[in-house]
């Protein structure tokens, strides 16, 4: 079998802050953890990079048992733990109440990620973080949908289209409304879509439907994507965001674990069908080098033939060390400002990697669709066009605005 | 002989020792005592009430009247709770 170069690893490993470094070689079976690592560390910027990485939990499992994790740690850890575990079950119990008005109404849904995937592949269903629900029901349903959420409490958290013209760019442009129910602090994210942009994965959300496979939960029944769809799902969501966040790397590592080489092979010879190959073998290629997972030969083969996954790879190993920075004020310091447009400028080029022109196109005419802008000033419908091109002055406006506060 | 079981239709995590069970409609949250926990682990397979008190006399120092007393008393809560319900 051929092996990922060492290089590779090496470079991944060196290119990693300390807190991302020592992070994941506690996670490795691989590799050792000093007595003494624990004892020089900076507790509060570790912690801060667990909660950023949404690795919390997972983290506080793995290593409760660990006899070099100091007693501050420790502590600090079990407490953010039961908090989260806490926070997961209302999730859970969320996800069942939400999902029986549904059935009620005859609204086919999918549920996505969340508590199914981590039972599924964490062997319990709080254990994987997450901020939100994500829920997917059928461009037809999508308007039922959100009466139904809204009769249980929930509304949007911001409202982007004041005319029948934005609504209708921003149901064509984006793939979910945000909603908030204040009785419970549950986010759900309704989608039509699996993605924001239909040059990614074209037809994936209409073929989805025949596919389907049933999780319980709580007594329900709740369907959720096939397993390779969800793999595939998983790595283009993952790319799409430069696998800022490690946890969503550790998804595709435990899904590669409990599901096999072969399984692996199959869900990659269907993305190269679909044109997201590329995203695959990221998702595959980081899952090895920073969680040691094993891949399939034809996978080792594809990533040792592409030149791109390398860059890719880097770019998303930048955006991961400085996820704790994402906050950060660009306009506070020249350090602040040349990370980001480090990260600008690392966006558009993995959006270019992963889907060429097409794909940069797509990517680029977001920035003139923001319904954020809408918000600070638009023109009418009869005008919509100008939105377009007053775009630019009204990001820069919102910058200067918003880190001004 | 009256059998229990689990109502399926619950949400529950373990956190420190005890078990933490969601109401799904109200979403509340009460936790378990450890024997209360360890009844809802038991009844994974639906149990009688003297088929409770046998694997618990295994594991807790505990005469057979009292053990039975402490059981009828959990169990009569936790189908109050919705936790339990009789197997049929």
């Amino acid at each position: 079998m051929k092996e990922v170069s060492t290089k590779s690893v090496q470079v991944a490993s060196t290119a990693l802050n300390s807190d991302v470094q020592l992070l994941l070689r506690c996670f490795s079976t691989h590799r050792q953890v000093e007595s003494n690592a624990f004892l020089h560390l900076d507790s509060a910027s570790f912690l801060h990079t667990l909660e950023c990485h949404r690795l919390t939990s997972l983290f506080y499992l793995t290593t409760k048992n660990n006899r070099f994790l100091t007693l501050p740690v420790k502590t600090l850890l079990e407490k953010r733990f039961s908090k989260k575990k806490l926070r997961m079950l209302t999730l859970v119990a969320e996800l069942c109440r939400v999902s029986k008005q549904f059935k009620q109404a005859t609204i086919l849904t999918v549920a996505l990620k969340g508590p199914l995937l981590s039972q599924q592949y964490y062997n319990d269903y709080t254990v994987r973080e997450c901020n939100d629900l994500d829920i997917l029901v059928k461009p037809s349903d999508v308007q039922a949908a959100y009466r139904i959420l809204t009769d249980m409490g929930y509304g949007m958290t911001e409202v982007f289209w004041s005319s029948p013209k934005q609504r209708a760019v921003y149901h064509k442009t984006f793939h979910h409304y945000t909603m908030y129910n204040a009785s419970n602090h549950v986010v759900i994210e309704l989608h039509w879509r699996l993605y924001s942009s239909n040059q990614v994965d074209k037809g994936a959300t209409e073929n989805l439907w025949n596919n389907l496979r049933i999780q319980k939960l709580g007594g329900l029944e709740i369907q959720v994507l096939s397993g390779s769809d969800m793999f595939i799902y998983l790595c283009v969501h993952g790319s799409a965001h430069q696998w800022t966040r490690l946890f969503w790397v550790q998804d595709i590592v435990r899904i590669i674990k409990k599901e096999g080489g072969e399984f692996v092979g199959r869900a990659y010879q269907k993305s190269v069908g679909r044109g997201v190959a590329r995203h695959v073998l990221e998702g595959c290629h980081l899952s090895h080098l920073l969680f040691d997972a094993c891949l399939p030969l034809v996978i080792q083969e594809a990533i040792q033939s592409d030149k791109r996954i390398e860059q890719l790879a880097a770019m998303s190993i930048f955006a991961m060390n400085h996820v704790t920075a994402s906050d950060n004020n660009p306009i506070a310091s020249w350090g602040n400002l040349t990370l980001a447009q480090k990260r600008v400028v690392n966006h558009y080029r993995t959006s270019y990697h992963l889907g060429g022109g097409e794909a940069l196109s797509s990517s680029f005419k977001r920035f003139f669709i923001n319904p954020r802008y809408w918000r600070l000033y638009s023109f009418s419908d009869r005008f919509f066009v100008l939105n377009y091109f007053a775009a630019p002055f009204l990001w820069v406006y919102s910058v200067f605005t918003k880190n001004s506060e | 002989m009256t059998t229990f079981t689990r109502n399926q239709e619950t949400i529950s995590g373990q956190i420190d020792e005890e078990l933490v069970m969601v109401d799904i409609e109200r979403g509340s949250y009460f936790s378990l005592n450890s024997v209360a926990t360890r009844i809802w682990e038991l009844l994974e397979t639906p149990l009688t009430i003297e088929g409770l008190c046998e694997k618990l006399m295994e594991e807790y120092e505990v005469s057979s009247e009292q053990c039975r007393i402490e059981v009828e008393k959990h169990l009569t809560k936790m189908q109050e709770l919705g936790l339990v319900q009789i197997w049929s």
